[in-house]
């Protein structure tokens, strides 16, 4: 397992929970039936926002988290290929009931490997500073 | 409403080429599974092909696995599975998780494997009565024909 995800709270933070892995025959009366193919959920999606993360460490006298540092994380850990555990302040701001919820069942899950679906997308806003997009897929390792 | 709800989970008993068997099972994800007194392994595998036909006889089932170490291991065990034996079970779980009583049980011969990048794929076929008049099938040796042509017209008397 790689080096944690950088440890910077969002701007803004989807989740979305996984599913049992089905397929669904539906017969021309519309009735339906369903198959599942596997016991545990898969496929959480996180998709998160940084906004206005410096371009450069000396930005607001070097305390401030940096585009490098997740862009650092993306190649250490093989871009979308290796897995990586998430910590516990991804989910700072939201409620604690809701919080331990998600970090039970996908975030912190042992059975959950989280990696990058996409490369991160980087947009700059203003000079030294700029926009994070980043999504993650939560998946039962074989 | 369960009938419209379908859980399959489809145990295999393999049995390679050094007599060595290997038992897996494609539904319960990172558990061992026990079937007959038998602990099944989570493998990700699936299975498709016939059941059963007019014929009646030699249906091929490919059996199709992530092109993973142990899954190259099985191919090289099974000699290219021309050696192997399957044996499936199908066996429906209920909304509980709990193995049905009753199911499907296949029993299958290896007759090979082809690779892709990314998976395996076993072939197996059904039964031994397919070969027609190959069977039984012989090899022509020296000891038992005498001196072998060169050539093959070859008539038998």
């Amino acid at each position: 397992m790689a080096a944690k995800f950088p440890n910077i709270t969002p701007s803004s933070r989807s989740l979305t929970m996984g599913d049992l892995p089905s397929k669904v025959y539906r017969a021309m009366s519309g009735a339906t039936v369903r198959r599942a193919f596997g016991n545990k959920k898969t496929g959480y999606v996180m998709k998160l926002q940084f906004k206005n993360l410096g371009d450069d460490v000396s930005v607001r006298g070097g305390t401030q988290k940096t585009v490098k540092e997740i862009l650092d994380h993306y190649c250490e850990v093989n871009g979308t290929f290796d897995t990586f555990n998430l910590g516990r302040g991804l989910l700072k701001g939201m409620g604690t009931d809701s919080a331990n919820y998600f970090a039970g069942t996908a975030t912190q899950s042992p059975e959950v490997s989280w990696r990058y679906a996409r490369p991160p997308e980087v947009q700059s806003v203003q000079a030294g500073l700029s926009n994070v997009s980043v999504e993650l897929i939560g998946e039962i390792d074989a | 409403m369960a009938e419209n709800q379908i859980r399959i989970c489809q145990f295999i008993k393999l049995e390679t080429s050094n007599g060595k068997v290997y038992y897996y099972q494609n539904y319960f994800i990172g558990e061992n599974k026990t079937l007959g007194g038998t602990p099944y392994s989570f493998v990700p595998f699936e299975i498709d092909g016939g059941v059963s036909s007019l014929n009646a006889d030699n249906q091929q089932v490919t059996l199709r696995l992530p092109a993973s170490e142990y899954a190259v291991r099985l191919v090289e065990l099974g000699d290219g599975n021309r050696l192997s034996k399957l044996v499936v079970y199908t066996r429906f779980i209920n909304a509980a998780g709990s193995i049905k009583s009753g199911g499907l049980d296949e029993y299958y011969v290896g007759i090979g494997a082809s690779f892709s990048d990314d998976t395996i794929e076993l072939r197996f076929r059904s039964a031994l009565d397919g070969v027609a008049a190959g069977f039984p099938a012989r090899t022509l040796t020296e000891e038992n024909v005498g001196i072998l042509p060169l050539e093959s017209t070859l008539s038998l008397r």
